[in-house]
């Protein structure tokens, strides 16, 4: 009797289990992997918002009247003194220069040239390739950045599948103050009311 | 053999006998309204999930770990999720399945001494990952420490500064670590979280029961819940969703950072990595020798946030002096 009893609640068990065996069942089945490698769909590229903090005019004057124009234009003119003064004068009293110790206008600009930077042996460093000007004094940093630790990279982290992309240092330090500005901070989380009465220490 | 001992077996075969006994109609009948019985007592406990249309469809309830879907399954149940989301929210999504890549494995580096604490990061995030706008739900938490401590006990992340960095602070961006001995995937009583062959942490939020064990075992604070339906203006929507990763999720599951998993696995940086304007983040396959973090490895000093609780993360955080 008890035994017929046990086949019973068996029999119970076995139904439940059918039914439940679509979402219980703990066989390790493996995945297929024949699935045909479909298209993915890529997310937009686009709508992160990814300009750098700082616009590079490289070596062109702009004037507030949006009038363009270039070094040489008015330096073909005037020779490089002797003594350079190394100090914002003349046309450009507005910048504001604050670089360290590097103290020398022209330890970067070319003195015949100025519409190219100058390297160590005085050849000409072209405007667009104001990296290799700071790689001649930053070399650790500039090192790190061709290795894409020093700077932000974007597109592809695989270059596989598609170019990565370098900021130049330009585009976030300004070569005449580089030091990194200051930034207004998003706003901070919405706290619980709780959470906000207690501030200062609020490591859960 | 003994008398005893005959006795005794005979006794064990007639018990045998007994069993083997074709069923007696009473006996049949007895099982028969058992299991008739068994199956409405079965359907009521069912029945509620009639009534479940907004949360949960009864296909939802039925489906398999994923693990053991098919394509066709996967196919069908996104078709569902995407038919869901364009009812609730007016959108058009695309729900992929991406499978993480061969070869590869992620990790994420972060240099203490570059973040300023923007929090750019978060909100990128927050719009990549399709979180719930209110109550609000970011998945990175920007910690401001005194300078030359790592108290992070002493750490807060809701400074409102007019401008940072502020003097004597840092910055220290804290997200999910997607640990190699992941506390949170032990505490799944369902397996609704795991750790991907890429080293990605994922949750499956249609596997999810929303128990918060997960919750209680991360060191780093790095899970969050959905109390109530995520709320997302329609034009903020991401539509490109991921099934593991960035699709809208449901009430009542836990959600976490995947290292944007439906962007990383397509070769995309994430996107917190996209947008922070110093430059702080690094993102890469440590299997490849030459990516970017393996220098950071090699070159730099490292550390990982709580190495004492034995997690073994893939988010390094390091200096460059
Ligand atoms: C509108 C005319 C004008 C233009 C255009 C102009 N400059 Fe000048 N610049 C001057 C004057 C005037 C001085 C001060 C006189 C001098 O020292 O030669 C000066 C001085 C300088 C000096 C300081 C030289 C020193 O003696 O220390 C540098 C460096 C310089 N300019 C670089 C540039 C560069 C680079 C550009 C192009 C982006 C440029 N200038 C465009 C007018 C101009
Ligand atoms: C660290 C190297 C460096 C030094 C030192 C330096 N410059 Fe420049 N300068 C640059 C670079 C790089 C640019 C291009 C700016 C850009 O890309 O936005 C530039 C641009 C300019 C421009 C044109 C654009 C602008 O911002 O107005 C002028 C004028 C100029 N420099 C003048 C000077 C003068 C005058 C000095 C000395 C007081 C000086 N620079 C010192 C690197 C330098
Ligand atoms: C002629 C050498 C020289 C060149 C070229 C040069 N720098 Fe510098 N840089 C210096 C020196 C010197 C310092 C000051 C270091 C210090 O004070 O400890 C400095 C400091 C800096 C700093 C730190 C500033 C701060 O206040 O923290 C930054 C950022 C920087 N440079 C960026 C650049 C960039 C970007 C370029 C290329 C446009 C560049 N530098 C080109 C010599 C140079
Ligand atoms: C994505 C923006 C970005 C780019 C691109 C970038 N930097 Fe920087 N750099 C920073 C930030 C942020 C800091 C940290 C500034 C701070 O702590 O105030 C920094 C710091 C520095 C410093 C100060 C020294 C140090 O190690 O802290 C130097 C020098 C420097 N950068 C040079 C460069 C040079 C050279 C390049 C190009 C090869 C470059 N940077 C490209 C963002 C950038």
């Amino acid at each position: 009797m008890i035994l017929r009893n046990y086949f019973i609640l068996l029999l119970y068990l076995i139904t439940g289990l059918c039914f439940f065996s679509g979402t219980s069942g703990w066989t390790e089945t493996k995945k297929s992997e024949k699935e045909p490698q479909k298209q993915l769909v890529l997310p937009p590229q686009n709508w992160l918002d990814t300009t750098p903090i700082r616009d590079t005019r490289k070596l062109l004057l702009k004037r507030s009247s949006g009038f363009v124009y270039r070094c040489m234009e008015c330096h073909k003119d005037f020779k490089t003194p002797l003594e350079s003064v190394n100090e914002p004068i003349g046309e450009h009293q507005g910048m504001i220069f604050d670089h360290g110790l590097n103290i020398n206008c022209l330890s970067c600009h070319h003195p015949e040239n100025r519409g190219v930077y100058i390297d160590h042996d005085f050849r000409e460093i072209s405007e667009d390739q104001s990296v290799y000007l700071c790689r001649k004094c930053h070399g650790p940093v500039y090192r790190d950045w061709e290795a894409g630790i020093h700077g932000r990279m974007n597109g592809y982290w695989d270059r596989s599948r598609g170019l990565r992309t370098k900021l130049s240092c330009n585009q976030c330090h300004d070569p005449h103050q580089p030091a990194f500005k200051q930034l207004v901070p998003m706003a901070p989380p919405a706290a619980s009311r709780l959470q906000r009465v207690q501030k200062g220490s609020q490591h859960d | 053999m003994t008398e005893q001992q005959k006795q005794n077996l005979n006794e064990t075969e007639s018990l045998d006998q007994k069993t083997r006994q074709p069923l007696s109609r009473r006996s049949f009948l007895k099982i028969g309204a058992g299991t008739a019985v068994s199956l409405t007592a079965f359907g009521w406990a069912l029945s509620p999930l009639a009534n479940l249309t907004e949360d949960i469809s009864l296909n939802e309830f039925l489906q398999q770990h994923y693990e053991r879907l098919t394509p066709e399954m996967m196919a069908e149940i996104i078709a569902r999720l995407e038919d869901e989301i364009k009812h609730d929210y007016g959108i058009d999504p695309s729900i992929q399945d991406i499978k993480p890549l061969n070869g590869v494995e992620y990790a994420y580096a972060l240099n203490i001494g570059r973040c300023i604490g923007c929090r750019r990061c978060v909100y990128a995030c927050m719009q990549e990952n399709n979180t719930s706008r209110s109550p609000e739900i970011q998945y990175i938490r920007v910690l401001e420490l005194e300078k030359g401590t790592l108290d992070l006990e002493k750490s807060s992340h809701y400074y409102n500064h007019k401008a940072v960095p502020q003097k004597d602070k840092y910055y220290m961006p804290v997200q999910c670590q997607q640990c190699e001995k992941a506390p949170c995937t032990k505490a799944c009583p369902v397996r609704a979280t795991w750790k991907e062959p890429d080293g990605i942490v994922v949750v499956d939020y249609n596997w999810c029961i929303g128990c918060r064990y997960c919750m209680a075992a991360c060191p780093y604070w790095a899970r969050r819940f959905n109390f109530t339906k995520p709320v997302i203006p329609k034009e903020e929507i991401t539509t490109e969703m991921a099934y593991l990763g960035n699709r809208i999720r449901p009430r009542g599951v836990v959600e976490k950072c995947t290292f944007c998993l439906g962007r990383t696995r397509q070769g995309l940086y994430p996107a917190c990595l996209e947008v922070c304007p110093t430059g702080s983040r690094v993102f890469g396959n440590v299997l490849d020798p030459d990516s970017p973090i393996n220098y950071i490895l090699n070159e730099k000093r490292v550390y990982v946030l709580k190495e004492e609780a034995g997690t073994v993360p893939r988010f390094y955080y390091f200096f460059d002096k």
